[in-house]
């Protein structure tokens, strides 16, 4: 009975019972929480310092003393993704989290509400499409301090223009659904259209964008790293190390494949989560 | 005191290819308990009308002028919050499509207990109680199972079933019904209609039944109320309009419905021409161009919505002339 009634309230979205059936969804689950303790846990797992410099075994592919070979200083590649993925799983799903949300605002807002408001937000949109990243990079790294949660917000900043416009779109076909106005007739604010009735069936493009984001705040994040704004080596992020290994992907591919597969693995299981997640949203899919 | 009283409504869409006049002073009344049919064909402004009366029309229509009075308040004056307490909670509104006007991924207890959190103040419990009591009223069988299902999981009745108890629970003092049976099969239309009614009869609901079906009104409405073009054109006893219609567009009407007349001749009858184009202001009567009736004063000056006999008004030069 209690059960019934909380779940009432929460108009069910009973997201987890259904979500934990989708097995995809919940391997990735578990693959992204694996990689994110090992991560953390680096300090104490990782077999080697990550700025221990060997100059004895530079180069070397593969072997069993060194899991994932070594790079240019004979430092130990495995520790060196261990080390990177704290910052890169850490920004790269803040980030995502940061920009995901700032685009639905601004798309909600403006696709909502219309008129001179859309106006003004999708103007900035544009305009904040237009301005060329790089610049941008540099202005901001002159006035803030390197730290996760600033590095996931500028990155964040720099990425949620897609979202909106897509939102907006969505928005924009959705607020003329009757169920809508039959909202609207029972009373409803606009507080709970977006939030209750608009924005859950908006979520398969949310989730969609939110995993490209990922992806993309990992490799943004080595961007920042090379302007100085962001890690500095030798602390190793994903993205630094593969911008590292550019030059040598022909030669020694170990260095570009582990953790290309590394940021792979995390941006494909944040894919499959949002797959499972907008299958656990939609009431019609349950057979999954 | 009527419970409802419209006076001199006009709405208006302004577009860019010109102002559509929508709805055009048009003006009754209704009763605590009463029911009023409001017919008219495609576009005779009688589903904006309805709007109006809960102040969601949508852009760039608005209401120019008129008063809606309802339980002693005029509606047009209300603060935004006001309207949103008395919308779900004073007036309920069911829609014409069924199938898109639950959310499908909202479970049907979810979006039935939402307006009695808005509008009640009720804790969990009893919400759910009262929601498994108005499914159960309209109808839904097993009504407590079903509170978690999705709105696909029903069938197009039942939703129609689902959407009659979303607007009666909170017990509205006045319902309307926007062609509420038009998306469903013939017999699923007469349980719809069976069930409104019989709700009006136990809660003492006033019903407004928006429709294009004459035939559906003539055993369940009080009174009715035809618009053409936007206008009120004849108001009166369901009797009096299926008997002693006066107006020419009415007779029309009355004739077009499928029956003796039209089995004899083996065709349905139309009216000739078409409705006007709303976004031009004639001076004279809307219905004059296809009326067989009409002489020059018809198309010179527009006849306002006079007494024929009692309450039995009509907008006719001929009518109020005989």
């Amino acid at each position: 009975m209690t059960e019934s009634v909380s779940e009432i309230r929460e108009g069910d979205v009973r997201v987890w019972p259904k979500l934990r059936r989708h097995r995809l969804a919940m391997a990735s689950l578990v693959i992204v929480l694996l990689m994110t303790l090992t991560c953390f846990a680096a300090p104490l797992i990782a077999p080697f310092d990550f700025d221990a410099i060997d100059l004895a075994n530079i180069r070397q592919a593969p072997s069993l003393a060194h899991w994932m070979g070594t790079d240019d200083l004979g430092r130990d590649l495995l520790t060196r993704v261990l080390f990177g993925g704290r910052v890169s799983i850490l920004i790269g799903l803040l980030a995502a989290v940061f920009g995901t949300a700032m685009g639905t605002l601004v798309g909600a807002l403006g696709g909502f509400y219309g008129g001179r408001l859309d106006g003004v937000l999708m103007r900035i949109t544009d305009v904040a499409y237009a301005i060329p990243t790089l610049p941008l990079l540099i202005i901001l790294s002159s006035y803030t301090r390197a730290t996760g949660l600033s590095m996931a917000m500028i990155i964040g900043l720099l990425s949620w223009m897609a979202t909106a416009r897509v939102v907006r779109g969505e928005v924009l076909s959705i607020k003329q659904m009757l169920y809508v106005e039959a909202a609207r007739g029972l009373g409803a604010s606009n507080f709970h259209i977006i939030t209750r009735q608009i924005l859950p069936n908006a979520l398969g493009p949310i989730v969609v964008g939110a995993t490209l984001a990922v992806g993309y705040a990992i490799i943004l994040e080595s961007s920042l790293s090379f302007l100085g704004l962001g890690v500095q080596p030798p602390t190793p992020t994903w993205g630094n190390l593969l911008m590292d290994a550019q030059s040598t992907m022909a030669t020694k591919p170990w260095l570009t494949i582990f953790p290309g597969l590394a940021i792979l693995l995390v941006v494909l299981s944040v894919n499959f989560i949002g797959d499972g997640l907008q299958d656990a949203l939609d009431p019609t899919g349950r057979a999954r | 005191m009527p419970l409802l009283d419209v006076r001199n409504l006009s709405t208006v869409f302004h577009t860019p290819s010109g102002d559509v006049h929508a709805v055009n002073d048009v003006s009754y009344s209704l009763q605590a308990g009463e029911s009023l049919g409001i017919v008219g064909e495609s576009g005779s402004g009688k589903s904006v009308g309805a709007l109006s009366l809960i102040g969601l029309v949508p852009p760039p229509g608005k209401v120019e002028h008129g008063r809606i009075e309802f339980q002693d308040r005029d509606i047009l004056k209300l603060q935004k919050s006001e309207l949103q307490r008395l919308r779900g909670r004073r007036i309920g509104m069911v829609f014409q499509d069924p199938m898109t006007s639950l959310n499908p991924v909202l479970s049907v207890g979810y979006q039935l207990a939402e307006a009695l959190r808005w509008h009640m103040d009720m804790n969990e419990t009893d919400a759910r109680k009262q929601v498994i009591e108005t499914l159960r009223v309209v109808g839904i069988a097993h009504a407590e199972e079903r509170l978690l299902d999705f709105p696909h999981q029903f069938s197009g009745g039942q939703r129609q079933r689902i959407m009659i108890a979303m607007a009666i629970i909170c017990r509205p003092d006045l319902l309307i019904a926007d062609e509420p049976t038009t998306a469903l099969d013939v017999t699923v239309q007469a349980q719809i209609v069976d069930l409104i009614k019989a709700l009006q009869q136990e809660f003492g609901m006033a019903v407004i039944w928006i429709t294009h079906d004459l035939a559906l009104v003539a055993g369940i409405v009080d009174r009715v109320a035809v618009m053409y073009a936007g206008s009120l054109i004849e108001y009166g006893s369901v009797d009096t309009i299926f008997t002693k219609a006066a107006h020419p567009y009415t007779q029309c009407l009355l004739r077009s419905m499928p029956g003796r007349e039209s089995a004899e001749r083996g065709r349905l009858y139309s009216i000739e021409g078409n409705p006007p184009d709303l976004r031009r202001q004639t001076e004279g009567c809307p219905f004059a161009p296809r009326c067989s009736q009409s002489v020059e004063l018809c198309l010179a000056d527009r006849p306002s919505l006079g007494p024929a006999t009692g309450a039995h008004c009509v907008a006719c030069w001929q009518a109020t002339a005989q």
